[in-house]
């Protein structure tokens, strides 16, 4: 009995192997996937590179570097290229997983709630003070509050919901955990609390240290694994739900995978850096005429894209110089709306 | 909560928004509830002891209030308090004059007027030369312009001592940190604090004006020879420490970098010695040679929280 389930498991760890390995081949083949990894490598490299002052991250290498510059650019500017990098390759492959899950051009990964959830986790937690205790509580407290989430979406919605009850139940709890957040507000201890919590909130990548890319990176490595695993899934899914079950695909089990891929991928990033919008909904609809309407195809180059763009878009926050900072979370928003508006009215004129 | 009357001769004092909820040490006989949630309107302080009683206005933070707080609080205690920053709440107390802060709702101080209450409107003090004009503002308000002149003349003879003391010292690099990255430029009370101490700001030399932009990367380019926090978020849930937890932050400062320092939130808000204190006790960590041997001439002994501290 004991051999046979250890074959089984086997068996199960090789296909998962196999799938990922297929996944990643089919990606490296593609001349866009390459050009979005020279496109992600170059901004990166830009992205060491800018700050309050240019450096030129080649150029530390050598030994007469002064101390307090090599401290900057290894514990400041690394952990903050590395989590804009990590956190758009979240926010775009879990855009393109739930665009191609509910096939619906309009959703993003804050659909399931988990983007909410894991700001209430967070926002809870640093107002029952335990951010003070232990470094890491908040973004401990944004991955407990993304994954109870999901565990109430995923309770409400029960076992075989199809997609229309899924996004209901995403909803009303994401409305419940926003209810929190905005009480946790309205009932915050003093201002600068409130402040906080509302600066928090508008997400942002500075004065992160690589503590944090060692809690949620992993993390979010699992979701985009879980992801790039439905790729065949989502394609077809994109033929209707009875086709894609006659070709042999488990609509149960691609659900699974994309909900708690989408929640692994999305809510150690939203712990780590504050609500990001528009990322998950713009960096699809920006690739899919490159690649087609096969959502399969869309995941990674999505993830790369995203990755792209919350490095670009961290780069104008460090260059541009206001009296204030200005949030990471401002600025994709600010870049996110007109094209959410251009989308919008773009669908208006097809449908007649 | 029951409503206390004021006894005659007491004014009410409203600010901004909201903070904690605060019991305080009850005066010796006089009964209050709980002093308002709804304060640090000047972000300013004045105490003043009169005709028995006792008389209050402006900022301070009830957190910072109990037993380790400063005396002020306790002479405030008979004062009596509103729960929210409402005009109804205030007229209720039906206050011979309410003082009110900078960031008052303009709705609330309208309408305190037209119910014909005296209102007085305070600013925030930057410069010395406000600090001692609210003061002596306050004291001709209160009718007792000869306490706040002795106020501010000791005041101006502390201060001219250290000033003393700290002429031709290589003035050392400081940075009055918020957290949030930002930082008091220049134009801000502690921009007056600090350069009275004698310490350079780097950040007003940096261009920063007022409450500017400060990230751990530009702070530790900047090279400061002093950190200065306020300890008005210990113990309250903020993220304004959160730079004590950074790696880059913690490796500069083990390694003798620069000097973390707190002082007094409730030091700072004040219009009074207090504010004095925070110039003195910067002054003797800076220059601690030029004050070997001369005991602190703190205001209330014992009673003072300006100390250094160690990053996590």
């Amino acid at each position: 009995m004991k051999a046979r389930v250890s074959t089984e498991s086997r068996f199960k760890t090789g296909e998962i192997r196999l799938r990922v390995r297929q996944a990643l081949m089919v990606h490296l083949r593609n001349p866009l996937t390459v050009a979005l990894w020279i496109a992600l490598g170059l901004s990166f490299v830009g992205s060491l590179s800018l700050g309050s002052v240019v450096l030129n991250p080649l150029s530390m290498m050598g030994e007469h570097v002064d101390p307090m510059v090599r401290l900057v650019l290894w514990e400041i500017r690394l952990p903050r290229s590395i989590l804009a990098a990590t956190v758009g390759f979240s926010l775009g492959i879990a855009g393109a997983a739930m665009q191609g899950y509910t096939r619906n051009p309009l959703a993003d990964p804050g659909v399931l709630g988990v983007t909410t959830g894991s700001a209430m986790g967070a926002v809870l937690t640093f107002t029952l003070g335990w951010a003070s205790f232990l470094p890491l509580a908040l973004p401990i407290g944004g991955i407990g509050g993304g994954l109870l989430v999901l565990l109430m979406v995923m309770l409400l919605s029960g076992k075989d919901a199809g997609v229309h009850v899924m996004i209901l139940a995403g909803i009303a709890v994401s409305s419940l955990a926003g209810a929190v957040i905005s009480l946790t507000l309205n009932l915050s201890p003093n201002p600068h609390a409130g402040m906080d919590i509302v600066f928090w909130l508008m997400g942002s990548l500075s004065d992160r240290s690589l503590h944090h890319v060692a809690l949620a990176v992993p993390l979010m490595a699992v979701g985009w694994i879980m992801l790039l695993m439905c790729r065949r899934g989502l394609t077809a899914l994109s033929l209707g739900e009875e086709t894609a079950t006659s070709l042999g695909c488990s609509m149960r089990w691609l659900r699974r995978l994309i909900v708690i891929g989408s929640a692994m991928a999305v809510g150690p990033a939203i712990a780590v850096t504050g609500s990001i919008g528009f990322v998950g909904l713009i960096v699809p609809h920006l690739m899919r005429p490159l690649v087609g309407s096969d959502p399969g195809r869309l995941l990674m180059v999505s993830g790369l894209g995203g990755s792209v763009l919350l490095l670009w878009a961290d780069m104008i926050v460090k260059v541009l110089v206001f009296n204030q900072e200005l949030r990471l979370g401002v600025v994709t928003a600010l870049l996110g709306a007109p094209f959410f508006l251009h989308l919008l009215i773009r669908i208006r004129r097809e449908v007649p | 909560m029951p409503v206390q009357r004021p006894r005659s001769g007491t004014c009410a004092w409203s600010g901004w928004f909201g903070i904690a909820n605060r019991r305080l040490p009850r005066g010796g006989g006089d009964s209050i509830g709980a002093l308002p949630c709804r304060d640090a309107g000047s972000g300013n302080r004045f105490s003043h002891h009169a005709d028995g009683g006792c008389i209050a206005l402006g900022g301070g933070e009830p957190r910072e209030s109990g037993p380790g707080g400063v005396g002020f609080w306790r002479k405030a205690s008979c004062v009596p308090a509103i729960r929210r920053e409402s005009a109804e709440g205030i007229y209720q107390l039906e206050p011979d004059l309410v003082i009110l802060g900078p960031w008052s709702s303009r709705l609330t101080v309208d309408l305190l007027e037209r119910l014909g209450l005296n209102v007085a409107r305070m600013r925030s003090a930057v410069t010395w030369q406000d600090v001692f004009g609210q003061v002596r503002g306050v004291g001709e308000l209160l009718h007792a312009q000869s306490e706040a002149e002795l106020l501010v003349e000791g005041m101006i003879g502390r201060l001219d001592e250290i000033r003393n003391r700290t002429d031709g010292c290589d003035p050392k690099r400081a940075v009055f940190y918020i957290g949030r990255g930002s930082t008091y430029g220049s134009g801000t009370r502690q921009d007056t604090v600090m350069q009275s101490a004698g310490l350079l700001n780097v950040a007003a030399e940096a261009g920063v004006k007022g409450v500017g932009k400060l990230s751990v990367e530009e702070l530790l380019l900047l090279r400061p020879d002093m950190i200065v926090f306020s300890s008005y978020h210990r113990d309250t849930p903020t993220l304004s420490r959160e730079i004590l937890n950074h790696p880059a932050f913690r490796k500069a400062a083990v390694s003798g970098r620069m000097e973390l320092i707190e002082l007094a939130a409730q030091d700072l808000l004040a219009l009074d010695h207090g504010l004095v204190d925070c110039v003195e006790h910067l002054a003797r960590t800076a220059y601690p040679e030029r004050f070997a041997h001369i005991p602190f001439a703190k205001s209330a002994p014992g009673e003072r929280i300006n100390r250094s501290i160690e990053p996590r």
